[in-house]
């Protein structure tokens, strides 16, 4: 069955900055790296208020990051998000948390520098959403690998211009989107970049 | 800090059998240990601030702290504002401390319901459902397959044999035995040198 979209919305996030999205059951979201190497930071509210989780998708899955066809699921164990499509050759990433303004410190950068952790925040407080603590990331193009003796790299991200990753959309949620503001480790391009977002709406029968 | 929950007269060991909880507060400085009574045996273990129940033992903070998956002698694991909250200082199975699967031995919500329960009659401070912590898993072990799946890797105990933590500071300690016919554990609480 080929489904069809009556609308698509596309949302340009500026380099540091986080949206959050409402978006409803049976909505596509893909979320594009515009430059390349470039991550972005996701984290899913449910109307219910459950949270997107990834200890529950590493559980569930038994991955580390899901296959296509496979779901993100939210603390309450229902799917928030299936994978659908991605372009991006690299991996994702579900085991590190976010940027914060604690890290930055701690690396020398100072705690006013943006993070995706002030951006979550900040853009659900926006929406009246306050969590009592910070989740998890979803870290999308996150370039991150665990070896056979348990060694954690992250490199730099190996997205290029243009690569996506699409969603279909479980439940009512807000979605934010944080295009990482992280500047401090070396990568190129050491500037952070813009990231899209694209929603496709399906038609009303 | 003083309250009625900081009673360490009560930290006496503790026998678990399977599917039994323990719960109570480990004063900064203290060695937290664990001791199998057989083969088979494990334990799903939470841990959160004394003072703020939302600042909580982490996995993701630890991958990110350490930059390896499993813990070793001599490691802490760090709580979610990045601060070490225990040490490792004895894991005789070894890479027998499992961040990966939260859920190896009980669900989280069977944990966190018996739990939340044992806190609210002691009067202990701990987090509300919702903000409840995930389970480090100890007697565990996840590898990591080339394809990035997780595969269960048993860790051979027998009886007697230790994992200890030293605690950085005030906490509450939760913990589930695993199973429902496993070997029991025991738990027990030493206090440091400035308790």
């Amino acid at each position: 069955m080929v489904e069809r979209f009556a609308e698509t919305i596309r949302i340009r996030i500026p380099a540091r900055e986080g949206v959050a999205l409402e978006l409803c059951k049976g909505d596509r979201v893909s979320v594009i790296d515009l430059a390349g190497h470039q991550g972005a930071d996701c984290v899913a509210v449910t109307a219910e208020g459950a949270v997107s989780c990834t200890r529950a998708t590493r559980a569930i899955n038994r991955r580390l990051f899901p296959k296509v066809g496979q779901s993100i699921y939210a603390d309450d164990n229902d799917a928030v998000l299936t994978l659908l499509e991605n372009t991006s050759p690299g991996p994702h990433g579900l085991i590190v948390p976010p940027c914060d303004p604690t890290m930055y410190r701690l690396r020398g950068a100072g705690c006013a520098h943006p993070s995706c952790h002030d951006n979550f925040h900040h853009t659900l407080a926006r929406k009246g959403i306050r969590l009592g603590r910070t989740p998890p990331s979803i870290c999308l193009f996150q370039n991150i690998a665990i070896d056979q003796a348990g060694q954690i790299a992250i490199g730099v991200n190996t997205s290029k211009p243009g690569d996506r990753i699409i969603f279909r959309v479980d439940r009512d949620l807000v979605f934010v989107v944080s295009a990482c503001p992280n500047d401090v480790f070396k990568r190129p391009p050491l500037q952070p970049t813009d990231i899209e977002v694209a929603i496709d709406m399906p038609q009303m029968v | 800090m003083t309250g009625p929950a900081l009673n360490y007269s009560k930290l006496a060991p503790h026998t678990l059998s399977a599917s039994q909880t323990w719960l109570d507060v480990v004063r900064a400085g203290s060695l937290l240990g664990f001791k199998a009574r057989g083969p088979g045996v494990g334990a799903a273990i939470f841990a959160w601030s004394y003072v703020d129940p939302y600042e909580q033992l982490s996995d993701a903070y630890t991958f990110m702290e350490l930059r390896r998956v499993w813990p070793a002698v001599g490691d802490q694991l760090y709580t979610t504002l990045r601060r070490p909250i225990l040490s490792v200082m004895r894991d005789e199975p070894g890479h027998s401390i499992d961040l990966l699967r939260h859920d190896c031995w009980w669900p989280r919500a069977q944990c966190r319901d018996a739990l939340v329960e044992q806190a609210r009659v002691r009067a202990i401070p701990a987090p509300p459902r919702r903000d409840w912590p995930y389970a480090v898993n100890i007697f565990a072990r996840t590898r990591v397959g080339d394809n990035g799946d997780l595969i269960d890797e048993p860790v051979v105990t027998r009886e007697g044999i230790h994992i200890e933590f030293i605690v950085k500071f005030d906490v509450v300690v939760a913990v589930m035995a695993a199973g429902i016919s496993s070997p029991a554990i025991d738990i027990y609480v030493t206090p440091g040198q400035e308790s």
